[in-house]
């Protein structure tokens, strides 16, 4: 063996060995140091999931893109691309403050900024379409964390289950927060903001949960007990469905009263409404919609308190069958509900 | 020979009876969009199931080919098959697909004929009129996409209409979760924890480490 070779073969197997750790790691999803700034790990994969860092990657290729994997480290530029029936869960490492992050099937989601500044955490993350979910533990640094659409950003204030659900080319999306704090929703376009709370959920018509939650489940907003008449009958065919239990035609309208049972609103009797628990089977007696109308104008009763009593539970259902079944223990309000079975007698008395 | 004088009401008659073989016509009419005139820029039979389904997301219009191969990934979560006659007979064996529409491959395909598959797959079977005219093969698309709708789905929109790519994908996306909320395929449950209460460090910020490829 030649002496002076010994030196050059030294080196060239240090050359060697560094190629291979250097391959080695980045075989293993763990990029060179990333100077400290934060990371997202991979907690949890589930499914066929595709990673790749830059921002010229094609997202239907698969030049460039690597299979998730647990434990892989994700730096900025990176993207995660997921199919069908799979999800990715991310946790922001240092977890300064906690932070997680899961990506849901069929998305195409970024790391576009994750760093530290003026003490706090910044991060940014972009959803092309698909759902990200995610949440932020309170902790001694803050974690000003957006997750921006082409549609709509979403920004949180110290929030736990807040998710961004975003179609490509159809400009609907979705924004909710499920657990904890404050989210606020931001519409790209028109740079319109509106915040929601636990519970709530916006979409691109940015619409107030009060006013878009009816359209997605039964929600009673006005008085079921209070309300009579001409309000009841608006109620029933609009709200509930009721309404194909009542006969029309001709302009005579019949309702539901408060008292439970199926009777004709009379509004020609006396002041004191002696006579409203007869039995409306044996009394049909009917009333034009206007002539009804006129009469609540010219306050001839009787008449319960206009505004209802709010849902304090006066009242029955005005149901006759239910009002059997399940009668009622009502009390007399301010206004002079009556009972089920009769007159009341008022507390105290 | 009398001739018959058309009187107002031979009139609103055969009006009548215009508007609906018209809609009839319609009904059944419905897929005949024609092929696919944007040219797009890959090819999808050389794609793998991951790289296809990011494929879809930006297509202008989904041709039939394309679509049955989603319906397949959609069911069983992977499309084993290479071509589309091997692709349509599974579907049209499975009751997915109904031979009698004959849609060409490369046709675009309309939303009533997704939505139908959609429903098959999803198990989804419907009021009245999608058990009584769908059996029958009349309305099947239009009210299973009625029904999609009904379910939120999909948007509502007309049967006939041709969709686009991200229309498809976040019908995907819907059903996907659809159908795991309702157990139609095994997988295990993720989700994101409990929030930690203040001060306390969960174990999930103690990620694993990586594992070998």
């Amino acid at each position: 063996m030649n002496r002076a070779n010994r030196p050059q073969r030294g080196l060239i197997g240090a050359c060697a060995l560094a190629v291979v750790l250097g391959m080695a790691s980045i075989g293993l999803g763990q990029l060179p140091a990333n100077g400290g700034a934060p990371v997202f790990q991979v907690f949890e994969v589930r499914g066929d999931a595709k990673w790749g860092v830059g921002t010229n990657l094609k997202a239907d290729s698969e030049t460039g893109w690597r299979t998730v994997r647990v434990g892989d480290k994700y730096p900025r530029e990176t993207q995660i691309r997921t199919g069908l029936r799979t999800k990715v869960k991310l946790v922001m490492v240092p977890a300064k403050p906690a932070t997680i992050v899961m990506v849901e099937p069929l998305t195409l989601a970024s790391i576009d900024e994750l760093l530290q500044r003026d003490g706090k955490a910044v991060t940014r993350l972009g959803l092309a379409y698909g759902a990200i979910r995610a949440g932020v533990a309170e902790g001694e640094l803050r974690n000003d964390l957006q997750i921006r659409a082409p549609v709509a950003t979403l920004s949180k204030r110290g929030t736990w289950g807040f998710r961004l659900y975003a179609e490509r080319g159809t400009g609907r999306w979705e924004m909710s927060l499920s657990e904890r704090g404050l989210v606020e929703a931001i519409q790209n376009l028109t740079g319109q903001r509106r915040f929601i709370t636990p519970g709530q959920t916006i979409n691109q018509f940015m619409s107030h949960w009060i006013e878009a939650v009816h359209f997605t489940q039964q929600l009673t907003v006005h008085d079921p007990f209070g309300i009579k008449g001409a309000d009841l009958l608006f109620n029933l065919n609009n709200g509930t469905g009721l309404g194909v239990l009542l006969f029309g035609g001709n302009g005579t309208i019949g309702v539901l009263n408060t008292v439970g049972n199926f009777r004709i609103e009379h509004l020609d009797l006396t002041p004191g409404g002696q006579n409203n628990n007869q039995s409306s089977n044996q009394n049909a007696s009917s009333l034009r919609l206007s002539q009804a109308i006129q009469n609540r104008a010219q306050n001839r009763g009787p008449f319960r308190r206009p505004d209802g009593d709010f849902g304090v539970g006066f009242g029955s259902v005005p149901l006759g069958n239910i009002q059997r079944a399940f009668p009622a223990r009502i009390k007399e309000s301010p206004g002079g509900y009556r009972s089920l079975m009769g007159s009341v007698t008022p507390p105290g008395k | 020979m009398v001739l018959l004088k058309p009187t107002p009401t031979i009139r609103r008659l055969a009006r009548d009876a215009l508007w609906f073989a018209g809609a009839l016509g319609l009904m059944l009419a419905a897929a005949c969009l024609g092929p696919r005139t944007t040219p797009v820029d890959s090819d999808p039979d050389k794609l793998a199931d991951l790289e296809f389904q990011a494929y879809l997301a930006d297509l202008p219009t989904v041709t039939v080919a394309e679509a049955y191969r989603a319906m397949l990934i959609l069911a069983d979560g992977k499309d084993p098959y290479k071509t589309f006659d091997e692709r349509k007979t599974a579907l049209e064996s499975r009751g997915i697909a109904r031979p009698a529409w004959n849609l060409a491959p490369d046709h675009v395909i309309d939303k009533g004929s997704v939505a139908y598959m959609v429903c098959r797959i999803c198990r989804l079977r419907g009021g009245v009129n999608l058990l009584v005219f769908g059996s029958l093969g009349v309305g099947d698309r239009r009210y299973a996409l009625r029904e999609l709708v009904y379910r939120g789905l999909c948007e509502d929109s007309v049967h006939y209409q041709a969709l686009t790519g991200g229309e498809l994908v976040a019908i995907l996306t819907k059903a996907d979760a659809y159908m795991e909320k309702q157990g139609l395929y095994q997988a295990v449950p993720v989700e994101l924890p409990p929030e930690p209460a203040p001060g306390e460090t969960p174990e999930w910020t103690n990620p694993p480490p990586a594992t070998q490829p």
